[in-house]
């Protein structure tokens, strides 16, 4: 009888673990590098919306809005797949954009819970980020931040959906984009 | 003899001034999300004066009426955290359901409304013996909750359906629903209970309703994904928090017109007015801080540093 008394409650603790439905947490990753070149230099590299050629990984942009709040643009990726985001903030003096991903083609698709999940070819949800330089003396550093959830908003996230697969993939990005600035900005 | 119980009396009554002024004076609680940890701010001294461990991805903020309880929602832990601001330590943890996000208090401190995103419902809890009363369904994904000062009305704002809902607390049916904006996610109520400001995350704008009838009475252009509103100086201006700028929106709220954009941190979310009614607090995600507003000369004060992603959705600081 007593055995069978401490069962039960181990039994339903065991069910609440298994259960426990929350919701995402939105992440945030933040960036930077040092470069050995001005700031306006290096500003010169991003400063243009519709100018993506320093990212790696990018085949195309469309944009429309120049540099202007509200401006958009779709990049496609080498691997054909696209990205299309807004532009929310624009700083010239403060050499400073902010912008939010409106839409993602998606690379993969899989089944989870008995659901087709088409993953995003960035895996996060509701991406906003922003980009700045900042000048050192002669030289500057590029802050690159975002905040984001996962791809998979529900419980019980897939792999390829849950948090550490989107900070890794938004950690890779920010690496790639960033050590390319920098050998842009201090070739020329 | 006499003199030195005469001291005696004098230092005794300087212990209870003091002891009386420490649990007296505002402090607002920041749930840090990321961190899991709420930072508790003096707000006369713009200082962290303790950092209490929250587990579970704490997020909303109610405080009761006597500023003896705050109560955290906390998502991760499919419930709320109750700390007691005397102690300054969680004393009890509540499970309510796995989507726990918004709270929000009775007026009179008796009932706590907790929004369960996943299930579409808000709970009815008892804050004497925690027990649940009442479980209301409403539209999808509800965030923010208000309760009208008269303690009659709880309305919500049901982020998925774009639309509020106003709740009767007399026998827990909704009275009205209304559409809003697009994603609309905090929402305030002023002093008199006749107007609702629902800030709409993904049209940028805040609708404004009447709280009786939640009759549309008008919306206004803000910034980028306004987050949540908070009313000052006598109900005549709103602040909104604008996450994709990084800034305060300043409504006059007779124009209902955007009077002012202040800068405050990156993805500014919580936001708070002071009992003096003369500050606003604006706890800053991305920064991991608290920006301090003067809501009067609308110049941003203080910047305090918090813990990792502050969110403090709801009314964050105490009388």
């Amino acid at each position: 009888m007593k055995k069978f008394a401490l069962l039960v409650p181990l039994a339903l603790s065991f069910f609440a673990a298994t259960a426990s439905a929350h919701g995402p947490v939105r992440q945030k990753l933040e960036r930077d590098i040092e470069v050995n070149a001005p700031a306006a230099k290096v500003w010169a590299v991003i400063k243009n919306y519709d100018d993506m050629s320093w990212l790696p990984g990018v085949k195309s942009v469309a944009a429309k809005g120049g540099n202007a709040v509200g401006a958009t643009r779709v990049i496609t990726l080498k691997d054909g797949g696209t990205i299309s985001e807004e532009m929310k903030k624009y700083d010239d003096a403060k050499m400073s954009y902010a912008y939010r991903i409106t839409e993602m083609s998606s690379h993969k698709e899989i089944t989870h819970s008995g659901q087709n999940e088409k993953i995003p070819v960035l895996p996060v949800t509701d991406y906003a980020a922003a980009i700045t330089v900042e000048a050192k003396g002669d030289k500057s550093v590029v802050q690159w931040k975002a905040g984001f959830y996962r791809a998979y908003m529900n419980n019980n996230p897939p792999e390829e959906m849950n948090e550490e697969t989107a900070n890794k993939a938004v950690g890779d990005l920010f690496k790639a984009g960033l050590e390319s600035i920098k050998s842009l900005a201090e070739k020329k | 003899m006499f003199q030195v119980n005469y001291a005696v009396a004098a230092m005794a009554i300087v212990a209870t001034l003091t002891s009386f002024e420490l649990s007296a004076q505002p402090f607002a609680y920041i749930s840090n999300q990321l961190g899991d940890s709420v930072s508790i701010i003096d707000t006369t001294t713009a200082k962290v004066v303790n950092t209490v461990s929250v587990s579970g991805k704490p997020v909303g903020v109610a405080i009761s009426p006597d500023s003896k309880k705050v109560y955290i929602s906390t998502p991760e832990a499919q419930g709320f955290a109750v700390i007691d601001t005397a102690k300054q330590a969680v004393i009890k943890t509540v499970q309510v359901g796995g989507g726990s996000l918004g709270i929000a208090l009775s007026p009179d401190g008796k009932k706590i409304y907790v929004a369960d995103w996943y299930k579409n419902t808000v709970a009815v809890i008892d804050s004497e013996t925690f027990a649940t009363v009442k479980t209301i369904s409403v539209g999808q994904s509800p965030s923010g909750l208000v309760v009208s000062p008269d303690n009659h009305w709880l309305y919500v704002a049901n982020r998925l359906d774009d639309s509020v809902s106003q709740i009767d607390l007399t026998d827990f049916s909704i009275k009205n629903t209304s559409k809003v904006g697009k994603h609309p996610f905090g929402l305030s109520i002023d002093r008199k209970g006749e107007k609702l400001y629902v800030a709409n995350v993904q049209s940028d704008n805040v609708s404004v309703l009447a709280a009786n009838n939640l009759k549309r009475l008008a919306t206004i252009k803000v910034g980028a994904l306004p987050y949540a509103t908070a009313l000052a100086m006598h109900d005549s201006r709103l602040f909104v928090t604008n996450q994709d700028h990084g800034t305060v929106s300043v409504v006059d709220t007779k124009t209902l017109k955007e009077i002012a954009v202040l800068e405050v941190g990156d993805k500014p979310e919580g936001i708070s007015t002071h009992p003096d009614d003369k500050h606003v607090y604006v706890a800053n995600w991305f920064d991991n801080s608290v920006s301090v507003i003067d809501a009067q000369t609308l110049k941003v004060m203080n910047t305090i540093k918090t813990g990792a992603g502050s969110r403090a959705f709801g009314q964050f600081i105490s009388k």
